[in-house]
């Protein structure tokens, strides 16, 4: 659903949105009721923004895929394994996999 | 934007890997660039260091890479249906399917380089990282 909100700005609204309950101190919603005031925005509409601010800045952060890689690197395996092991399929689907019978 | 193969994170991944070192300095000039694997490379990645190494390792392996932002990308019917004509159309036995997934995902994404170490790649006109 789309639609303009109190400033003018263009907002596209989410078709789903949950209600739900927060308990705030009467200090913390008035000042909440008049920066949505001052905005041009609803209350909940102030709401959503901090709560996607503060998600977005406590979410922990991904690794880079080159951090990804380096502790792959940094970890490897160093006991005894095929040279080839990257590069050859047999281990994998071939003669050189291992074999199952017998085995957990 | 470069895809990664299953060679190339085994190769990271084991210290005594014939690609080992090549890796590791190919590795080093990635930074900044956006990355991205298939699905079919993580479970060959997965089992192969499973099976070879330590069941600990391929369980970091996948831990590690969730947590990163590699871009993982899942092969849906219509994608597998292209993937199956590229399988066909290689003249080397020797060519996954894994390999033509690789391919396909690559062309589909607009990705020319591939961090591997398999010619097959540069066969079918993508670049090889050096």
């Amino acid at each position: 659903m789309e639609g303009v909100d109190k400033s003018g700005v263009w907002c596209r609204y989410m078709a789903n949105l949950v209600r739900t309950q927060v308990m705030l101190e009467p200090d913390l919603l008035a000042e909440l009721r008049q920066l949505a005031e001052e905005k041009g925005l609803s209350v909940s509409e102030v709401v959503r923004r901090a709560s996607r601010s503060l998600v977005a800045k406590l979410k922990p952060k991904k690794m880079t895929g080159v951090e990804f890689l380096r502790k792959l690197a940094d970890n490897p395996f160093k006991g005894d394994a095929p040279s080839d092991l990257g590069s050859n399929d047999e281990h994998l689907y071939g003669k050189l996999a291992p074999d199952y019978k017998g085995k957990k | 934007m470069i895809l990664i193969d299953s060679d190339a994170f085994t190769g990271l991944s084991y210290i005594k890997d014939a690609h080992n070192k090549r890796a590791n300095r190919i590795m080093k000039s990635l930074e900044g660039e956006e990355l991205l694997t298939s699905w079919q490379v993580v479970d060959e990645v997965a089992t192969k260091l499973s099976y070879f190494t330590t069941k600990k390792l391929a369980i970091n392996f996948l831990k590690w890479l969730s947590k990163s932002d590699i871009e993982i990308v899942y092969v849906d019917s219509k994608l597998a249906k292209i993937v199956v004509k590229k399988f066909k159309a290689q003249k080397s036995k020797r060519v996954s399917l894994t390999d033509c997934t690789n391919m396909v995902i690559a062309k589909e994404m607009g990705v020319k380089k591939i961090f591997s170490f398999d010619k097959v790649y540069e066969k079918n006109g993508f670049k090889l990282l050096s």
